[in-house]
């Protein structure tokens, strides 16, 4: 084996995999940050109720009743995190603006923590609290078409990526494996990119609503991506040897 | 019977002496033996090793439009395979976890 593959080859995988768990690291602390923030607001809801049984005063019950919900807020801020970071790393589809409308969510969510922390009374909390429930409701959809534009666009990039090798591969190797690793990549990404611009027609709800038969369709194509990947990896390692 | 020498101090430490010095040839005689034997190798090797690469130098250094040559073109591909196959692992496990708000989500109960 050259010289090359013999030392630079281990070197890159290396260096990839220690980018790999500093972006594992990074959707981690996310996840870690929502689960405390939702632990917070799980206490401050005990707490609240407590409060609420020890016949306190109606000042002390409104504190009580805005810390609960600035602490649900935090929560829903550190849920959304998690799914921007998914949305920054898509690209919108030709001629699409922008993806979905989770960024306004954050616009709405300052909003509904300045009427939070102004309410006077527990009736205008009560009233908060009913913005809050369909804020989160909302919140929800966004990210739910956010995880299924995510899923659908490292689909697409996947078979970009492998179309590429694949081709480059071509000017290189004259094997028979090569041939049936194309084939089999061609006729998956015809169909997956019929299937790619019909779900980029669809609203949010009607994306959302159709969630399973996405994640049954990803899950079939991500296993031609696998196959096919497994082969041409066999095939370039044939040709350095 | 009285040709027969006599063993003497003398003789028996002359002996022992004697043998040692046998034992010390034998063991310098073995060294330089193996050190011989490892350096012929590592000739051989290295003669191999250069061979091998020279002969693998010369069919993967015709270079391509952009200036590669082919080992490093295959060693770009591994890698660009290497990345895919860890996007395509990460998006198998997203597809096959899926969304859910329930286990997750915030639940807001009617509190106040």
């Amino acid at each position: 084996m050259n010289v090359k593959v013999k030392y630079i080859l281990p070197l890159a995988i290396v260096i990839f995999f220690i980018s790999v768990v500093g972006v594992n690291a990074q959707m981690e602390n996310l996840r870690a940050d929502y689960d405390s923030k939702l632990a917070t607001y799980d206490q401050a809801k005990t707490d609240y109720l407590k409060l609420k049984n020890l016949s306190s005063t109606d000042s002390q019950r409104v504190e009580g009743a805005r810390k609960v919900l600035v602490t649900s807020l935090d929560s829903v801020n550190a849920y959304m995190n998690m799914f921007k970071s998914k949305l920054d790393s898509i690209k919108p589809a030709e001629g699409e603006g922008s993806i979905g409308n989770l960024s306004d969510k954050y616009i709405q969510l300052t909003g509904l923590d300045r009427k939070i922390q102004d309410a006077k009374s527990l009736d205008d909390l009560k009233k908060c609290l009913t913005d809050t429930k369909t804020f989160w409701q909302e919140v929800v959809d966004s990210c739910k078409y956010v995880q299924s534009r995510y899923m659908l666009f490292q689909t697409n990039e996947a078979y970009l990526k492998l179309n590429q090798v694949a081709t480059e591969l071509d000017s290189f190797v004259d094997s028979e494996e090569l041939k049936n690793a194309k084939n089999s990549l061609t006729s998956s990404n015809t169909e997956f990119t019929n299937y790619y611009s019909q779900m980029l027609k669809k609203s949010q709800s009607d994306m959302n609503s159709s969630y399973a038969d996405l994640q049954s369709n990803v899950t079939k194509y991500s296993k031609v991506l696998g196959d096919t990947e497994a082969s041409l990896a066999k095939v370039i390692q044939k040709a350095s040897e | 019977m009285n040709n027969i020498p006599r063993l003497t101090k003398e003789s028996v430490k002359e002996n022992k002496r004697f043998t040692s010095l046998i034992v010390l040839a034998i063991a310098i005689i073995a060294i330089l033996f193996s050190v011989f034997v490892k350096v012929s190798r590592d000739a051989e090797y290295s003669k191999a090793l250069k061979e091998l690469q020279s002969s693998s130098v010369s069919s993967s250094t015709s270079v391509n439009s952009s200036g590669e040559s082919k080992i490093e073109s295959l060693l770009r591909m591994s890698k660009a395979i290497t990345n895919v196959s860890n996007d395509i692992s990460n998006l198998q496990i997203e597809a096959k976890i899926g969304f859910s708000d329930s286990d997750t989500g915030l639940k807001i109960d009617q509190t106040l």
